[in-house]
């Protein structure tokens, strides 16, 4: 157990609130067989609101042996600190160092937190390079999430990298460890024993790979595929921790669903996270009751990839209102499917309780659109406008990308369009108020999906674009484009599709002083643009081709390969996907045994605009 | 519809959160022990919390006054178990709470602020002293009557 950090010590670091621990609702153990300690590598206010440290905590300890406790990486200011007093990182719960707990295990949910991974175990004072922590009694540092669905660029430093969900992979990773520990059996000994027994670890020092340029000429070792825990599986926590200082986030949640299945040919998550699996909606309620009194919070949402799938969203969506209990707590509104925002539920939304709304077109134009997968078109954009406009919606929130494939200035200049056109019906319905926002993002390739092959555009493309959108609503006062060109931007290109020869590359960037790299303020462009003087950044960000071995190929996430491949074919010819469930094509994901698309109500097929 | 004035202690290291989260921690903590609170009106409606003036960060209290309007009777048994670490729940009374004269320690020497007029931030500000080391210890009612812990003295 280390020290309480002194008022001295806390007097001097900003918003010391993120430093103190022993959140209301966390769990402390005395006696365990097996210690784990989840870490977002992020700050505070990140990491705590991040819902799958809440599954891991509460799953965890649930098992008797077992002892689960989290952290998160300090400020620059908390970390001069931790290193000129010799403060550890520590377990939030039990003030126990870091580097006393059995396991180490980073969620990583965005490539440019993988500096931070580096901090974390640097301040931990273990050795960050895999190969160095072969001997010793050093924690395992494992790592899951999307973002390190392609391991690779991390190869150096984590052992064993979990794809899929936890409720799956976790259980048995505890049980080897347990075994070893009983035994007094070496590290070693653990990671082999997983390598054997756990079909979705995978272990990049068990693979050997050679590359020509880009091209992987070797890749050798054993195929991992995802794991994915049924409905029954999922983890479902009934309560939730109580962040010291507010997070980002603080709501009581429930994940009323995982996975969604439209297929749009950007998205990760949609790989990552296949197939649906909705869980009962009188379940959904009971469990946002029983977190909120657990808590106290004021809050609730539900946590998922399009809630209004869910196709039990009506029955949920009343039992919610006409229960008193919750009378006090407001409802937060995820983005909106355009194509969903059909009558009923417009009517259960009430437009002063949800003041913004969030609008996804994504590209300006029909054709683009049918690039991507999404079957709807502008023309049911402007239409949804209109009616949230006539229910009294004034303020409008549009996120579009720049950067798809086959995508040209004209694209560019129809999201312009769509924004004009937009503030034109909210003027003739008289809203003075009105307020239409766009962020226009851009769209990095990531593995693992139909455009893994494709090119990621330059910056100066994209601020060319940028500006011609920017140029078109100038003399618009009620409508705003808020959106920079960033090398953060290259910086995540090329950790998406990297391989591990960037491990090198990462080390010396964070060697020289990049760290939280995902923060404006704390991203630190030179290291970064000397760190990459050693690569071939251009090829990186380029295309990769089709009959190509990637780095990543050793691993399976969502489709398969081979309709990965077919599917990026059809993104070029402009033809749809349609959503599976209605109508299986086969990709792979599910077994149909405990694994496949479950709904709480077979019959109720997704809203699809086209119909 | 009753008002309400509780008594908590802000502890080391909960002395390190800022009043608007300790002020947060209260207002859940009373949830989860089962108050119901009155909300404010319009856009955005808040539950009912006040305090007559808050501590800078650092600063420990031994008793800070926090006034609620909660729709329903409500039955404190229950608070001292939901409580986060280093708030303590020491009584309440009925009514809210009128301006007060707080006593503060700092190392060995008393000094008395009246609130919310003499601030102590500015007061920290101009003898430069670590707010960390200075302990609210007890208020002093404008109506005479010392509360310190409410009784036990």
């Amino acid at each position: 157990m280390i020290d309480r950090l002194t008022r001295e010590q806390l007097y001097s670091v900003k918003k010391p609130g993120r430093y103190i621990g022993k959140e209301y609702g966390g769990i402390v153990k005395e006696h365990y067989d097996v210690s784990y300690l989840s870490v977002y590598p992020d700050l505070y206010e990140v990491g705590i609101s991040y819902f799958g440290l809440h599954i891991f905590h509460f799953m965890i300890n649930e098992i008797s042996w077992a002892y689960h406790d989290y952290a998160f990486v300090p400020a620059p200011d908390m970390e001069r600190l931790m290193r000129r007093e010799n403060i550890p990182p520590y377990g939030m719960q039990s003030y126990k160092s870091a580097v006393t707990f059995d396991v180490i295990g980073f969620h990583v949910l965005t490539e440019m937190n993988f500096t931070n991974i580096l901090l974390f175990l640097d301040l931990a004072g273990i050795p960050l390079k895999t190969e160095d922590r072969k001997t010793g009694d050093w924690p395992l540092i494992v790592a899951g999430g999307p973002a390190i669905s392609n391991p690779e660029p991390m190869a150096d430093f984590i052992d064993i990298v979990f794809i899929g969900d936890g409720e799956v992979n976790i259980p048995p990773f505890l049980k080897i460890i347990k075994e070893a520990k009983k035994k007094t059996f070496p590290r070693e000994w653990i990671i082999d024993r997983v390598y054997r027994d756990i079909p979705s670890a995978y272990i990049p020092s068990k693979y050997d790979v050679d590359f020509r340029s880009m091209e992987v000429i070797k890749l050798d070792g054993k195929f991992v595929k995802g794991a994915r825990a049924s409905r029954d599986e999922m983890y479902i926590p009934r309560k939730m921790l109580v962040p010291n200082i507010e997070g980002i986030q603080e709501k009581a949640t429930v994940e009323i669903f995982r996975g969604c299945t439209r297929g749009c040919r950007y998205c990760h998550a949609g790989q990552y996270y296949r197939p649906v699996r909705e869980i009962d909606y009188n379940q959904a309620v009971s469990v946002l009751k029983d977190i909120i009194s657990y808590t106290g919070f004021l809050d609730a949402g539900v946590l998922s990839l399009s809630t209004m799938d869910y196709s039990a969203i009506e029955e949920f969506v009343t039992l919610l209102k006409n229960d008193s209990y919750f009378r006090d707590v407001r409802f937060t509104l995820p983005s909106l499917r355009v194509e969903s925002l059909y009558e009923n539920l417009l009517e259960m939304v009430d437009p002063h309780h949800s003041i913004n709304l969030t609008i996804a077109p994504e590209v300006g134009s029909d054709r683009l659109r049918r690039v991507i997968n999404k079957d709807f078109t502008n023309e049911h954009v402007l239409e949804a406008i209109k009616r949230l406009g006539e229910r009294g919606w004034t303020k409008f929130k549009f996120y579009f990308m720049l950067g798809l494939p086959t995508e040209t200035d004209d694209d560019a200049a129809e999201i312009a369009k769509m924004l004009l056109r937009a503030d034109n019906i909210l003027a003739i319905l008289g809203h003075r108020k009105r307020n239409i926002s766009a962020t226009i993002g851009l769209f990095i390739p990531k593995p693992h999906t139909p455009f893994q092959w494709t090119a990621q555009i330059s910056l100066d493309d994209y601020s060319r674009r940028l500006s011609i959108i920017k140029r078109m609503v100038r003399k618009r006062r009620k409508v705003t484009v808020r959106s920079h060109p960033s090398f953060i931007s290259i910086v995540e290109g090329v950790l998406s599709r990297g391989d591990r020869r960037l491990g090198d590359v990462i080390y010396k960037a964070y060697k020289l002083g990049a760290r939280l790299d995902a923060w404006d303020e704390h991203f630190n462009e030179d290291a970064w643009r000397e760190a990459f003087s050693d690569i071939d950044v251009e090829a990186y960000l380029g295309y990769r081709g089709l009959g190509w071995t990637l780095p990543w190929d050793r691993i399976w996430v969502g489709m398969s390969k081979y309709h990965l491949k077919k599917d990026w074919q059809r993104a070029i010819r402009g033809e749809i996907l349609q959503d599976c469930r209605l109508g299986c094509y086969g990709c792979g994901v599910c077994d149909f045994k405990k694994i496949y698309n479950t709904l709480v109500f077979e019959g109720r097929l997704p809203v699809i605009a086209h119909e | 519809m009753s008002k309400l004035t509780l008594f908590f202690t802000k502890e080391y290291p909960q002395s390190f959160l800022s009043y608007r989260d300790y002020l947060r921690h209260i207002i859940y903590a009373l949830r989860r022990a089962g108050a119901e609170f009155s909300f404010s009106e319009g856009f955005h409606p808040r539950p009912q919390i006040y305090s007559v003036a808050s501590l800078s960060l650092g600063v420990e209290s031994r008793i800070e006054p926090v006034s609620v309007e909660l729709r329903a009777p409500f039955d404190d048994e229950v608070l001292p178990l939901v409580l986060p670490v280093g708030i303590h729940y020491l009584g309440k009374i009925d009514g809210y709470i009128e301006s007060y004269l707080a006593l503060y320690r700092y190392n060995n020497t008393y000094f008395l602020l009246s609130h919310p007029k003499e601030g102590l931030g500015k007061f920290i500000k101009e003898k430069n002293i670590p707010p960390y080391e200075i302990i609210k210890e007890d208020i002093i009612t404008a109506s005479g009557s010392m509360l310190y812990y409410l009784g036990v003295k």
